[in-house]
């Protein structure tokens, strides 16, 4: 048997990469609970952080977009002084993909937030008006949380849900859609409001594609293979 | 190995890199006490066959070693080499030289002072001289073994620079422990450990995701 030898620098540079990727992962996941906490939608403010107010989500995302900057220069410095192959180059370029989805969904969750400030200016809670919402956000932090766990286990088993999770999440969109827009036509819901929903109704489904996105690069960062694509066309939603 | 192509051969000290390109062109024989089994082949031909000019072979096959092989002789008499033992007419040595000079990339550098001992020329213009000394008798294959191990920075860049020309032309295996020059010259990598054959594949292919953990381990600097 060959005998062992370590790259010190390098082994050290993948593991600080590695904290910070698992620091990013967990704001990522948060952020997006603490927004749907600020639905007040039955059945989700209990697993959501207690008080969760839209100030809490901006400053997670300024914390993403910090983590985010750092990572990436930790990645280019590792790349240009280390010259790192094989899995060690696949957990850096992963990274350095993964990084830029979950400041995405950190962004969503931005958003989410935001159309929940105004849902409240228009001084309507929103209890209940939709079915499916809850059922679409349970999916989607599930999916979140499956491929960050994916990547920090370093397991891409459980990347098979989320391709599954993902057309469940896409079926359910557009059944939110058709929800939404019958509650405006008979007027129990006023545009104002529902129009808000269909925008939350979309950011969700967008952070469901980053997290499949996030199980594509996990699978390729452990096997070096590009799983293929099996997803069928999102239904249209209009 | 391909033709119009660079293979690159890695692996640790003493897994057999040398050996096994040096049987390549049965300059394996030129040592003692080894046996030699199995066959080797070019365009379909078995080059250890009883009828097989050992030198023919090699005039086909070159060879460029780790440190330069300059002849005390002047630079133009280093590259007339090979065409001198086939006592090929003047005329034809001096436009063989030339050319040799130029493929090489060393013409330029060297067409005032033909005449001047090969030994002035700095380590990288002499190993580019073995280099045009080996093309000058027309091979068809070019096995280079750590080609740049004694140069400086951009005496390897000139010698990579190289491979990218020679490639045109000639089918290159090339020896070399930096990983990092393995992966921008060659098309196709061959991981060598303990004598043998672990793993060839497209070079991109080799480091971005290697199926044996032992060509993983290596290239990743885990052992070696
Ligand atoms: N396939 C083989 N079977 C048995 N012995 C071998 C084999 N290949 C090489 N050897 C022996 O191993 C020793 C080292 O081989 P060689 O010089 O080819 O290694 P190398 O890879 O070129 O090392 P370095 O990187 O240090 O130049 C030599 O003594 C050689 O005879
Ligand atoms: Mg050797």
């Amino acid at each position: 048997m060959p005998q062992g030898t370590e790259r010190k620098a390098l082994s050290e540079g993948l593991e600080r990469l590695n904290e910070n990727m698992v620091t990013m992962a967990q704001l990522s996941e948060l952020a997006i609970r603490t927004a749907v906490g600020t639905l007040n939608i039955r059945g989700l403010k209990e697993k959501s952080p207690e008080h969760a107010s839209p100030q809490d989500v901006f400053t997670i995302d300024q914390e993403l977009y910090g983590l985010l900057q750092k990572i990436q220069e930790e990645c280019v410095e590792l790349i240009a002084l280390q010259a790192p192959v094989a899995r060690d180059l696949r957990t850096i370029t992963s990274s350095l993909e993964v990084t830029t989805h979950l400041d995405r969904i950190g962004r969503y969750a931005k958003d989410i937030a935001e159309a929940s400030e105004r849902v409240r200016s228009q001084g309507d809670d929103a209890i209940d008006h939709f079915s499916k919402i809850g059922r679409m956000v349970d999916l989607t932090i599930e999916m979140v949380d499956t491929a960050v766990d994916s990547f920090v286990n370093r397991d891409a088993e459980p990347v098979r849900n989320i391709m599954r999770s993902d057309d469940a999440v896409d079926a359910l969109h557009a059944q939110l859609f058709q929800e939404v827009v019958d509650r405006m036509s008979d007027r129990s819901v006023s545009p104002a409001v529902g129009a808000q929903y269909i925008l939350i109704n979309r950011y969700l489904e967008r952070i469901a594609d980053h997290a499949v996105s996030i199980g594509e690069q996990v699978a390729y960062m452990l096997t070096g293979e590009r799983p293929p694509r099996v997803k069928h066309p999102a239904p249209r939603t209009t | 190995m391909h033709d119009r192509e660079v293979t690159a051969i890695i692996g640790p000290s003493g897994c057999g890199k040398t050996t096994f390109i040096r049987t390549l062109n049965r300059m394996v024989e030129m040592s003692s006490g080894l046996r030699i089994e199995g066959s080797v082949r070019y365009r379909e031909q078995e080059i250890y066959g009883a009828r097989i000019d050992p030198v023919q072979v090699r005039r086909r096959i070159g060879m460029v070693f780790q440190r330069p092989v300059v002849f005390p002789q002047s630079i133009y008499e280093n590259v007339a080499f090979g065409l001198r033992l086939d006592r090929a007419p003047p005329e034809e040595v001096d436009a063989a030289v030339v050319r040799s000079l130029q493929r090489a990339a060393l013409w330029e550098e060297v067409r005032g002072i033909l005449k001047r001992p090969a030994f002035e020329l700095s380590g990288g213009q002499q190993q580019r001289l073995c280099i045009a000394r080996a093309l000058a008798v027309d091979p068809r294959v070019l096995l280079m073994d750590e080609p740049t191990a004694s140069l400086d920075p951009a005496g390897t860049q000139r010698i990579e620079d190289l491979l990218f020309e020679l490639k045109r032309e000639y089918a290159v295996v090339i020896v070399t422990h930096n990983m990092q020059q393995a992966a921008r010259v060659a098309d196709r990598t061959a991981f060598f450990f303990g004598g043998r054959l672990v793993e060839v594949d497209d070079t991109k292919r080799l480091f971005e995701a290697p199926r044996d953990p032992l060509t993983e381990q290596y290239i990743t600097g885990r052992f070696g």
